[in-house]
């Protein structure tokens, strides 16, 4: 890919659990296998949007991409260097690379002000004297919409949308080329989400900023991004720009995601027209074969004992099921 | 159609450590048979507010009930004596909430949890039944036979798989989406006219939270039961609700037919929440969020409410106070934009 900034190749990351394990001799012990080979990659200046519900592993991809956890296998490139075998300098990763998180309120310091806040990585990763970074900190804030009344107040002084323009400006401060947004309008209400997404698209504009965006809502995500991954138990199932997997998505379960997605039209109930049973499985005792077939309208034999491949649909665009041309 | 829910002048003050807080003010809404209504706003606006005080749930202590009255098919609900209420709350209205898990009881199976609600159906019908239900002895746990198989059909109609498996879970063993239908089967099973959902989807995943409002809709199809969701997200009300009553800080601002709503919503402020949901790509609109914040509701206020951050305010707004009035056929509106 062209101006690549970040790229995966068959990224695993494995739990063991404990529970209901025998301590001595470890029977019952049992691995979930949270990401379970993932294979991506980003363009440089552009939004990559990872879609997927609860447990399909969006989140701990994004921790571990941001190494805030070490992979189990696989391997990671960022901005042309490996990182997650330890060589990589530490500082000079997390420097480029930072993360916003769905929940302001456990993000944020209670016990930190403002200020001290979105200075913290400035005086942690680089080597800025007090007077710079009190202005680069400043800087952040009010690129983010916030003021200098702001540097001194606490978390609690704060509503929810501004407590969240705070942890932009934190992640933004070291002036990073990535940022891995983890559900960052989750926790807001309507009218704040949409003051929040308006920010991303402005700082990604002023900044030539990467997002890497993980959501559960579909709605933003194809509001905000390029290029669309859905995850489902673990995988990728299917990948390409945003614009081919809402309007023609090919797999099944993104077939499925997309339908149960609200969208504001009385007009047209996609969501009464569901078909799709059942949950997402569990990650420690997944199905064999491709893990969606148990919740498949088109499962056939082959889905029970073979994981299907990402195959190529059309340049770009790509997805993992037997039977492509019965999504057609 | 017969009114079920009939809701006048209703008010509630909420005590806090800052003063006391109008949570509902002036409420006027009538619910029709049959309806499927939802109330919608962001948080803080009343709408769990209506939906507790409607089931006669609001907590004692700090709610007081500042005038006015729901009624239910005639019967004044805040006028009932804590004992007259419960023969309301469960058989006639029943609600379920946001997280299953904290609503149902975690020492109980999800049968004799059921089976709880099925006795107390059967002891309005026949006074004489006992309200424990019947213990089979020599055993630790199993239903009657008539209760359980009548537990099964409530599992079968919410579409939980395999409900003679399911009566002998706990909810602890069951997903969000189980128990959430659990939660629904239980409400059901008292067959209550009026069903109060307070953002039954909300802790639920996509496709789950698509099912489980599939379910609801055809609950009220089948069944005939009158549903009113309370729920944040505009969205999900398009795509299952008859009608959309649109709340902000306390007071209703919009009430419509879905379609009309959509095609033509008339308040600023349904309008402003209609800009903000994200549709399309960012390249084609920048989404225009509401400007400022939820006011303070502490301070009494006999102006419109939303005026500070009306892009179309005018001089009445800030000295008088809108009221909630037809603009056209099953269209209310409370702005001074379409007249005084």
């Amino acid at each position: 890919m062209a101006n690549e900034l970040l790229k995966t190749v068959d990224l695993r990351k494995y739990f063991k659990s404990t529970r209901g394990m025998n301590p001595l001799t470890k029977a019952k012990e049992r691995v979930i296998k949270a990401v379970d080979g993932v294979s991506i990659s980003m363009a440089s200046g552009k939004t990559l949007a990872v879609v997927g519900e609860s447990g399909c592993g969006k989140t701990t991809l994004a921790r571990t991409l941001a190494l805030l956890i070490p992979p189990t296998g696989g391997e990671i490139y960022f901005d042309g260097q490996r990182i997650d075998d330890g060589k990589a300098d530490d500082k000079d990763v997390y420097r480029k690379l930072q993360m916003v998180f769905q929940d302001p309120d456990s993000s944020l310091d209670p016990m930190m002000k403002v200020g001290d806040i979105v200075a913290e990585p400035l005086r942690g990763l680089t080597p800025m004297k007090d007077v710079e970074v009190r202005r680069s900190a400043l800087e952040s804030l009010i690129a983010v919409g916030l003021s200098e009344d702001f540097v001194e107040r606490f978390p609690d002084q704060l509503s929810g949308g501004q407590k969240q323009r705070v942890a932009i400006a934190r992640a933004i401060s070291t002036r990073p080329r990535l940022l891995i947004l983890d559900e960052p309008t989750s926790a807001l209400d309507a009218s704040v989400q949409a003051q929040i997404l308006n920010l991303l698209v402005e700082l990604q504009r002023k900044f030539s900023l990467s997002y890497m965006l993980i959501t559960h809502n579909i709605a933003v995500a194809a509001y905000l991004s390029d290029a669309m991954a859905v995850m489902y138990a673990g995988n990728v199932v299917e990948y390409g720009p945003t614009s081919a997997v809402l309007m023609k998505p090919r797999h099944p379960y993104t077939m499925a995601l997309m339908k149960s997605a609200p969208t504001p039209d009385p007009w047209n109930r996609t969501l009464l027209q569901i078909e799709i049973a059942g949950e997402v499985p569990s990650a420690i005792d997944p199905p064999s074969g491709c893990k969606f077939n148990p919740r498949c309208p088109f499962a056939e034999a082959i889905c029970t004992t073979e994981v299907p491949a990402l195959s190529q649909i059309v340049e770009g665009h790509t997805a993992a099921c037997h039977f492509l041309q019965k999504t057609a | 159609m017969a009114t079920v829910l009939q809701v006048t002048d209703f008010s509630v003050d909420y005590r806090t450590s800052r003063g006391e807080v109008r949570a509902l003010d002036s409420i006027n809404l009538k619910v029709e048979e049959k309806e499927f209504i939802a109330l919608v706003g962001e948080s803080g606006c009343g709408k769990t507010t209506l939906g507790l005080a409607t089931i006669g749930l609001l907590p004692p202590k700090v709610a007081k009930i500042r005038g006015g009255m729901i009624s239910y098919k005639g019967t004044d609900l805040t006028k009932l004596s804590p004992n007259e209420a419960r023969k309301y709350r469960g058989s006639e209205i029943a609600m379920i909430f946001q997280e299953p898990l904290t609503s149902l009881n975690p020492l109980k199976r999800i049968g004799e949890q059921i089976g709880e609600a099925i006795v107390l159906r059967r002891r309005k019908e026949e006074p004489g039944v006992p309200e424990k239900i019947p213990r089979i002895p020599g055993r630790a746990w199993k239903l009657p036979p008539h209760i359980r198989e009548q537990a099964e059909r409530m599992l079968t109609l919410v579409r939980i798989p395999d409900p003679d498996h399911i009566i002998n879970r706990y909810p602890f063993e069951l997903s969000g989406g189980m128990r959430q239908r659990a939660m629904i089967a239980m409400a059901l099973s008292q067959q209550p006219e009026l069903l109060i959902a307070d953002e039954p989807t909300t802790a639920l995943d996509v496709t789950t939270q698509a099912q489980v409002l599939k379910l609801m809709k055809e609950i009220k199809d089948k069944l005939g039961t009158t549903i009113m969701l309370v729920t944040h997200d505009l969205a999900v009300a398009s795509q299952v609700a008859d009608r959309v009553v649109v709340m902000y800080a306390g007071q209703i601002v919009e009430d419509a037919e879905v379609h009309t709503l959509f095609s033509n919503p008339r308040h600023p402020y349904t309008r402003g929440l209609l800009s903000c949901i994200p549709t399309g790509n960012r390249e084609g609109k920048q989404l225009t969020p509401i400007k400022g914040t939820i006011p303070d509701l502490t301070l009494r206020r006999d102006w419109c409410r939303f005026n500070p951050r009306c892009p179309a305010a005018m001089d009445i707004c800030a000295r008088k106070e809108p009221k909630l009035k037809e603009v056209e056929k099953d269209h209310r509106v409370a702005c001074f934009l379409y007249g005084e």
